[in-house]
């Protein structure tokens, strides 16, 4: 009888000990994991930056819309007619390849206000989305005048 | 005696728990430790596609541009759908098309832009090599027209580019040879996995040979070329397929390009402030301009761009259109 209730005691402890354990590694887990997840969200919010950014840097590249005299390129400059233009082309050139989930728009700012949209393809259940805006000149190439003006990008993920 | 059996029995019973729960935690964590590594690994592949990715969007942003990123790469590039991956992680590569090897595999990656004008410009080709791959170029210094197309080719070649002027073996993986207007020769490359042998006779447009494999084929095949810039693209594809892919791509942008100027040429054309802008019979620049404009599209989205219409509507039409437009200080065309 004394030796059984010893026996009981014994697995009782070792159960404890396990269950102990068990909880001390539960709660290891839980923490690496929320740690690992905001790891993540991290990361994942610099790879939508840098996409935006990539994005931006390849719009203002674009020779459909770029500044130009003679092939030689005025950076961070739109021309006013080719913004126009491109929004009249049928079909609308596809830049889902290249641009994939995101959004991007001109906006002239100064004098007049109006806004061209280059792209826009958004996503309904993002985890992400930044938003980049960068001053550029709109240049109006017969009118022989500058305005001023905004290339804003969004990138989801 | 039953209670030394009894003994026994959970002896071994207590030795088979250990051992259970010890393969338990053994697999728990080694299952960690794997997915551990999986994640580490993605993360790595992940971080190098970005800057991947950044280098691409500063390259293709400025013509006549080189970068090279140190490192081992392991790089599929798909031409179809515009992408590149390692490992598992994948991205969406560029606005502009990328003439590579399929599988760029080695250290150091050099990236270069060349742009492609027709004769404005259509778009900058990207260029992708790693140290894994030998260029070389060949031409005869007693032929005239090789040697001018040498000069030509070197004007543009990417400032990176490191070319031999021999059939000299270096032990690279891919060996990469330009024939300028000299017979193709097959060469002797023992450790390369693949020779890439392309031929060109001409700078501006015509044909190009392509003799692919470590023995030279009789029969080349044979694709057409526009501009330089297209000429490289063919010497850093591994086949006249991967070119004819990335080239489908640039005639796709080249057309976007060439509508967007044949619609500014058509407005140009009807402003009323801009009708001094004329030739001695009258026609106005901007009508010419729209006009070889809306054939070069026409070109363009046709299934068999023909690259001397292309070549000849550009050079012959818009070119001199775009320079009288300048020296009557009218808004260029391009």
């Amino acid at each position: 009888m004394k030796q059984k209730k010893k026996a009981q005691l014994r697995i009782f402890e070792t159960v404890s000990v396990l269950f102990v354990s068990f909880i001390l590694l539960g709660m290891g887990m839980i923490f690496y994991g929320n740690q690992n997840q905001k790891s993540v969200e991290r990361e994942i919010e610099k790879n939508v930056e840098l996409r935006a950014l990539n994005i931006a840097e390849q719009i203002q590249s674009m020779p459909e819309l770029q500044c130009s005299t003679s092939n030689i390129i005025t950076e961070r400059c739109f021309e006013k007619v080719k913004l126009e233009k491109l929004n009249e082309l049928q079909p609308k050139p596809d830049y889902f390849s290249a641009f994939g989930f995101s959004e991007a728009y001109v906006d002239e700012i100064y004098p007049a206000t109006q806004q061209w949209k280059i792209h826009e393809n958004k996503k309904d259940n993002f985890k992400s989305k930044i938003t980049i805006q960068i001053p550029v000149t709109i240049t109006d190439t017969a009118a022989k005048q500058n305005k001023f003006g905004i290339l804003t990008v969004g990138a989801y993920d | 005696m039953l209670k030394n059996k009894k003994a026994a029995v959970e002896v071994q019973f207590h030795w088979i728990y250990v051992m259970l729960i010890g393969a338990a935690l053994l697999i728990f964590f080694s299952a960690i430790l794997l997915q551990q590594k999986k994640l580490t690994e993605e993360k790595r592949n992940r971080e190098m596609l970005n800057k991947i990715e950044a280098a691409f969007g500063n390259v293709q942003s400025k013509q006549g541009l080189s970068q090279t990123i140190e490192g081992k790469f392991v790089i599929k590039m798909d031409c179809a759908t515009n992408s590149l991956a390692i490992g598992s992680a994948g991205k969406q590569s560029s606005s502009n098309p990328i003439f590579s090897s399929k599988n760029l595999d080695g250290i150091n990656l050099t990236l270069s832009s060349v742009s492609w004008d027709m004769p404005f410009r259509a778009s900058n080709f990207l260029l992708a090599a790693t140290n894994n791959e030998q260029f070389i170029i060949i031409y005869d210094t007693n032929n005239p027209n090789s040697k001018a197309l040498f000069d030509k080719i070197i004007s543009v070649l990417p400032e990176k580019t490191k070319y031999d002027m021999q059939l000299t073996d270096r032990g690279a993986k891919k060996v990469r040879i330009l024939f300028l207007d000299v017979p193709q020769q097959q060469g002797s490359f023992q450790r390369a996995e693949d020779v890439v042998r392309i031929k060109v006779a001409d700078y501006d447009f015509g044909n190009i040979e392509f003799y692919n494999g470590k023995t030279l084929p009789s029969n080349p095949e044979t694709a057409q070329f526009v501009g330089g810039a297209s000429i490289l693209a063919a010497l850093f594809s591994d086949s006249k397929e991967d070119y004819g892919c990335g080239m489908k791509n640039a005639y796709k942008k080249l057309s976007i390009v060439a509508e967007v100027y044949e619609k500014k040429a058509e407005e140009f054309s009807g402003n009323s402030n801009l009708q001094h802008c004329k030739d001695s019979s009258g026609r106005n620049y901007y009508t010419t301009a729209k006009t070889a404009l809306a054939q070069i599209k026409q070109e363009a989205i046709s299934t068999a761009p023909n690259p001397s219409a292309i070549y000849s509507q550009a050079e012959n039409e818009l070119k001199p259109a775009n320079s009288e437009l300048l020296k009557k200080s009218c808004p260029a065309i391009y």
